[in-house]
């Protein structure tokens, strides 16, 4: 935050405004915004905290804001390319005029974080966040959320063949990270499968943040690992006219991709609406798509990973003098192949013909949002946002033409906020939040039983200013409840594969199906203390100490059955094994239990900065899945082998390995380093690396935690053009847990030209950007795919946006 | 004082919340079990006899093979292209995906099959597959069958030039993946039909200077080897000749002005031709015909109106089936064994009529006779999707029939005896086209 380190500087500036002011408007504040060597800021945005006004400085610099409703008022200015600043004044009767508001360049990118109710940017929090927006974001939106994010330090996609992608930040993810959209839950199934699409669009976000560590004490348990929100401007906050829409192609998979949005409005109201449209083939990659391809197999493209998507959203606002309030409707379709899903099976030694297995998803969301902020001049209370959401989602999983399974999941969601008038300096306030989610899996694959999850969180945050050390504080306690009336136990057979008793019979028929009515409660609490110390100006340093809780999923609970995406037989750590045989477990169900310890040292001011990050997490009963060596049926009509003749030698084609969830205490411990240099105008270099441990204490490591990583950047931009090379270095990846098989390290390649030009009033950008350009085959170590998906080939894109 | 009431709420669920900070209880009732259902329960050593669907998505090349005696799944198929037609070899063991556009047909293995052990018949029963024999060429169109041989007729393409061909085929011929099979091949491209008798064959010619694509002679042709020799070209003419079929004696072919029938004694074969009735009036004609190797009846359709055909006694009698106003036909064939015609209209009624016509020859009696309508759907029909329509396959085995309608993707089973939807599966994709497979007659219980 750093306000208080400003102050003497701004009061100087300050005397010397209200000296200077000749002609004054009532409770209004207008100056000029200039860097540290007195030329002025244009573009800058000058925001009333607050309050929902900002303004854009001028040529020179100049900027003007009125009719303020508060006589201590607090300026935030943010320019592309400076460090953010925030100015405290007390503003008298007849205003404030010619105020000098001097901001520091930075190299690094500042923007502010929306997902946080605190004031957040990279450079400015107490724990690590980063944003990704503007020029950046549209130059690295993909088709799945974790390809979009896959560049940011400390995050790594869990590459699903492209289709799926979902973002691991610091080696967590599935239902330890949480993915929300405005700051509300996504909705999704996203987090009980890795193949299951994250019902969210990057081609029409504004910017997607990523709050690394623990961020339990805003978003609840889902986000002991972190929470990357995607924020759009579905529901305004200004109604000033602007459009934005992009075309672009990718030649590795032809994605065809066209995406825009707009808002506007009149008087009172303002109006958004976005869309877009994209859809891709099989992508090309150099080699065989199965690290072991069979004899067979055919080289160039991984089959099933096309995708088709399309959506929309409308959203509309009524806009007052202290906030806003606003609706929104947003409807999502996606269909998407799942590859790597193969069964062996019917193809014949020699068959031209052999059918393709053709594995998709097909998933619809309709999502509902009211997001509102009020802001008051008196009273107790200075603000209060409120955020509703109600999500229907559902997504099938087709094979061959039949729906093999259906997941859907109900969710409502509402957060109120209430933010007190500072006391004594602190700033803070209450955070109610309440979240329910009606789960439900219908078919083959419906390894989880349909539940209803719902939460009910009292959240409480403080925060003040004691001199250059900002001091963050917060609790927050939760309940939890999982209902789930119809838990299967069936006798599955699990056997061994040792030795060579393929005789064994599965011993079905005379058997039951046990049904449990289960009913949990979890009254987890997360508490956290974090502070910045701005000990020299351009510096600060960044410390965050939490201990969270986090109760466990349905998913993680319930589970019994093939899970396809995963390629596994899960079960739920209500269950326990007793000789080979699951029974029910009659141990107290722990919650997860994390200690963080989180520290940040950034440079923020001059040609050079950087972002220093080492963090300690230890994680108490950490659910994980335990291969039992056991393996069991799939149910899965495929390989037909229940009508089995005896000229079809199945073997073990249709069964999988039996997971069984359990925990452990484990310890994650990283790095995370970033580093820029603005060499000259022109050039720029990025440098960055992240690295991580995951060990199960007690020996041995989590499986598909992310390698080393370092990547370097050297961009241009200058006038009309930009341009951009980096060059990204995994390592080998060989922590890896029992079972799991090391992974070889790779380089990739990227590069992108941009070129920027008017057409009346539209400022249009058309650029080329190049991945992977040495055609690189990688495999990725976080993919459950890894053997059977690589990244995709050297690929070229070409595209045009324009805004106005 | 909004806000000093959530706050006070806020407490108090805060206070509530405390009293149980990291907490966690958990609550497990056991209820009833579930008896399995066991879906291993075909005992291996009995052949499915209510036989298998092959049922094709809609606007997709994926096929589905369900076994009909549990509604089970038991596989899907993908072939090259999205099937236009489906049609059942002759001995009902694999299905036909159509593919006129492409230019190609697949064969699907439905699993369920006899053999011949000469003292006995066997039957066997396997797990469908996708085989890898295929006819490849021009627009293949009209499949017809007899007892024993497939006629496929390709009608080649004006457009490129490619003549027309009939690919005459046995099970046998697919089962062994084998070329030998004998074709017919034509100079020109036509809309033809074909009916395979034996050594013989029955196929149409078109003039060369015709302006239309369909034919208007019909020839016989001899297999010799791989290919047929032309030997007799009927004087009798069948202007804009559609449709075909046969019995055990007859080869029929519709005409815009009546019926052509061949009349086969051993290896003599006589024409003559039956004319339109004053019951086809206007543009009306017979363009599709139906047969049955058991039944003396051939039935004809001109429009919605059908008609019962006698070809040795040369008569053609107008069929009351009590046909609703605005109901077009989209499927009919004899049923439970030859006993029954049905036919299914876009109302969503399936008409059951009792055929007699081969037991009580010679009696006043009408050939065909209505026994009853079945609704099989209460749903709007206008809901219809664009592009689909009520279909249906018959059973060989036994007197079922089977009708997808793709207004709620349903399978419905028809029991034409107690004239009654018996049963109704719930589809997971949009139906289009379907066929049966199994085995017609099922060999009796033996010991080897």
């Amino acid at each position: 935050m750093g306000n208080k380190m400003f102050k003497k500087t701004i009061l100087a500036c300050l005397v010397a405004g209200s000296l200077l002011s000749g002609q004054v408007s009532a409770e209004s504040i207008s100056g000029v915004v200039t860097d540290s060597a007195g030329k002025p800021v244009a573009g800058a945005k000058v925001t009333v905290v607050g309050e929902n006004q900002h303004a854009i400085t001028d040529e020179a610099g100049r900027f003007s804001v009125g009719q303020l409703l508060m006589q201590d008022a607090e300026l935030h200015i943010e320019a592309s390319r400076y460090a953010h600043r925030n100015f405290h004044f007390t503003v008298p009767q007849q205003g404030l005029s010619d105020v000098s508001l001097v901001l520091l360049s930075s190299t690094i990118e500042v923007i502010d974080v929306k997902a946080s109710p605190f004031h957040a940017s990279a450079t400015e929090s107490a724990i690590p966040v980063s944003v990704l927006a503007g020029d950046a974001l549209k130059m690295r939106q993909a088709g799945t959320l974790g390809d979009t994010l896959k560049n940011e330090v400390g995050v790594h996609s869990n590459f699903y063949g492209g289709v799926a992608s979902s973002p691991i930040i610091r080696g967590l993810d599935g239902p330890r990270v949480l993915i929300t959209q405005n700051g509300l839950d996504a909705g999704d199934a996203s987090r009980v499968g890795p193949d299951h699409s994250v019902a969210a669009e990057a081609s029409t976000a504004t910017q997607i943040e990523v709050l690394r560590g623990p961020a339990t004490l805003f978003y609840g348990s889902g986000a002991i690992g972190g929470v990357v929100n995607v924020v759009d401007e579905r529901i305004p906050t200004d109604n000033s006219t602007r459009a934005e829409w992009m075309l672009q192609r990718e030649s590795v998979n032809n994605e065809k991709l066209a995406a825009g949005s707009l808002v506007t409005g009149v008087d009172n109201i303002g109006l958004y609406v976005d869309g877009f449209w994209r859809d891709s083939d099989d992508y090309r990659i150099p080699g065989f798509a199965e690290a072991q391809p069979d004899d067979d197999a055919v080289k160039g493209r991984v089959a099933s990973s096309a995708a088709t998507a399309k959506g929309f959203t409308l959203g509309g606002s009524y806009l007052l003098d202290n906030g806003y309030v606003g609706v929104s409707y947003g409807r999502l379709e996606r269909e998407y192949g799942i590859p790597g899903h193969s069964h062996g099976g019917h193809e014949e030694e020699g068959d031209d013909h052999a059918a393709e297995e053709q594995v998709y998803a097909d998933l619809t969301q309709n999502r509902y949002q009211l997001l509102s902020e009020l802001n008051f001049s008196s009273g107790l209370i200075r603000t209060v946002n409120t955020r509703l959401a109600f999500t229907d989602y559902e997504h099938s999983e087709i094979e061959g033409g039949a729906v093999g399974t259906t997941f859907k999941n109900r969710s409502q969601e509402a957060r109120l906020e209430l933010l007190h008038r500072p006391y004594q300096d602190w700033r803070g306030g209450l955070s109610l939040h309440y979240k329910f989610s009606d789960f439900e899996a219908v078919g083959e694959e419906a390894f989880t039983p349909p539940s209803e999850t719902q939460m009910l969180a009292l959240g409480w945050m403080e925060e003040r200013h004691f001199g250059p050390w900002l001091v963050q504080v917060g609790a927050r306690v939760e309940r939890v409840t999982i209902d789930a009336t119809d838990v299967l136990l069936p006798d599955i057979g699990a056997h061994s594969h040792d030795g060579d008793d393929h005789g064994h019979d599965h011993d079905h028929g005379a058997e039951f199906i046990r049904v449990f009515d289960v009913s949990q409660r979890f009254t987890p609490y997360s508490v956290s203390a974090g502070t910045v110390w701005d000990f020299t100006e351009g510096y600060n340093l960044g410390l965050s100490v939490s201990r969270s809780q986090r109760a466990p999923a349905a998913s993680e609970l319930l589970s019994f059955g093939a899970h396809i995406g995963t390629a596994s037989y899960e079960v739920g750590a209500l269950f326990v094994l007793d000789d080979d045989e699951f029974v029910l477990n009659t141990q107290p169900i722990e919650m997860e239990v994390a200690n963080n310890l989180d520290i940040t040292l950034r440079k923020f001011s001059g040609n050079t900065g950087f972002v220093l990050n080492a963090f300690y997490n230890r994680i108490d009963n950490y659910y994980y899945q335990q291969n039992t060596g056991l393996f069991a049926e799939s149910g899965h009509n495929h390989g037909g082998h229940d009508h089995g003749d005896d000229d079809h030698g199945h073997s073990h084609d249709a069964e999988l390995p039996v997971y069984l969830f359990t925990t452990a205490d484990v310890t994650l411990h990283g790095l995370e380093a970033q580093f820029s240099w603005q060499i000259n105008d022109p050039f720029k270099l990025t440098l960055q690396g992240d690295y991580i441990r995951a060990r199960i204490k007690g020996g041995g490591d989590l499986p598909r935690t992310p390698p080393l990583r370092f990547a370097a950047e050297l961009a241009y931009e200058l006038d009309a053009l930009s341009a951009d090379v980096r060059a990204t270095r995994y390592f080998k990846q060989d922590k890896v847990s029992e079972l799991e098989q090391a992974t070889a390290g790779y380089t990739l390649l990227d590069a992108s030209v941009s070129y920027r030009f008017d057409l009346g009033p539209q400022q249009l950008t058309a650029y080329i950007k190049g991945q992977n350009l040495t055609d690189e085959e990688a495999r990725v170590h976080t993919s459950f795919l890894k053997d059977l998906t690589p990244l995709p080939g050297r690929s070229v894109a070409v595209g045009i946006r324009g805004s106005f | 004082m909004l806000q000093t009431k959530l706050s006070l709420a806020a407490l108090l669920i805060g206070a509530s919340l405390l009293s149980a900070c990291g907490d966690s209880t958990t609550n497990i009732v056991e209820k009833d079990p579930i008896p399995i259902e066991d879906d291993h329960d075909h005992d291996h050593d009995d052949v499915s006899a209510a036989g298998r669907l092959v049922i094709s998505a809609k606007d997709s090349n994926l096929l589905s093979v369900y076994e009909l005696s549990d509604g089970s799944l038991l596989d899907s198929f993908a072939v090259a292209d999205i099937p236009s037609a489906l049609a059942a070899s002759a001995a009902h063991r694999y299905a036909l995906a159509i593919q006129r556009t492409t230019d190609r047909v697949e064969f699907i293995d439905g699993g369920l099959y006899q053999e011949d052990h000469v003292d006995h018949l066997h039957d066997y029963q396997q797990d469908p597959e996708l085989v890898s024999f295929v006819l490849s060429n021009s627009r293949p169109t009209h499949i017809t069958a007899s007892d024993s041989q497939l006629a496929v007729f390709f009608d080649g393409d004006a457009a490129s030039g490619a003549p027309a061909s009939v690919a005459v085929i046995s099970d046998a011929d697919i089962t062994t993946d084998s070329n030998g099979y004998p074709v017919l091949n034509y100079s020109l491209h036509m809309h033809g039909a074909a009916q395979a008798r034996g050594e013989y064959l029955i196929s149409t010619v078109r003039d060369a200077n015709s302006a239309t694509t369909l034919p208007d002679k019909v020839a016989v042709y001899e297999q010799h080897g791989d290919h047929y020799h032309q030997e007799l070209v009927f004087d009798e003419l069948c202007p804009g000749l559609h449709g075909s079929a046969q019995n055990e004696h007859f080869i029929s072919f519709g005409c815009t002005d009546g019926v052509l029938l061949i009349e086969q004694e051993g290896t003599t074969f006589t024409a003559s031709k039956l004319a339109n009735t004053a019951d086809i009036t206007g543009t009306m004609r017979i363009g599709t015909l139906v047969g049955a190797m058991q039944a003396e009846h051939f039935v004809g359709f001109a429009g919605t109106s059908v008609f019962a055909i006698h070809a040795h006694d040369g008569e053609m009698q107008l069929i009351d089936w009590q046909a609703t106003a605005g109901a077009t036909l989209t499927g009919y064939g004899f049923a439970d064994k030859g006993s029954k015609f049905v036919l299914l209209d876009s109302l969503g009624y399936l008409t059951i009529l009792n055929y007699h016509g081969h037991e009580h020859e010679g009696t006043d009696e009408a050939a065909f006779e209505f026994a009853a309508k079945v609704q099989l759907t209460t749903a709007d029909v206008t809901a219809m999707p664009q592009g689909s329509r009520f279909e249906l396959a018959i059973s060989a085995s036994d007197d079922k029939v089977y009708v997808i309608n793709p207004i709620d993707r349903t399978l419905l089973t028809v029991d034409t005896a107690d004239a009654e939807v018996v049963a109704t599966k719930q589809l997971n994709f949009m139906p289009h086209k379907l066929v049966w497979l199994g085995i017609a007659e099922p060999a009796e219980a033996h010991n080897h």
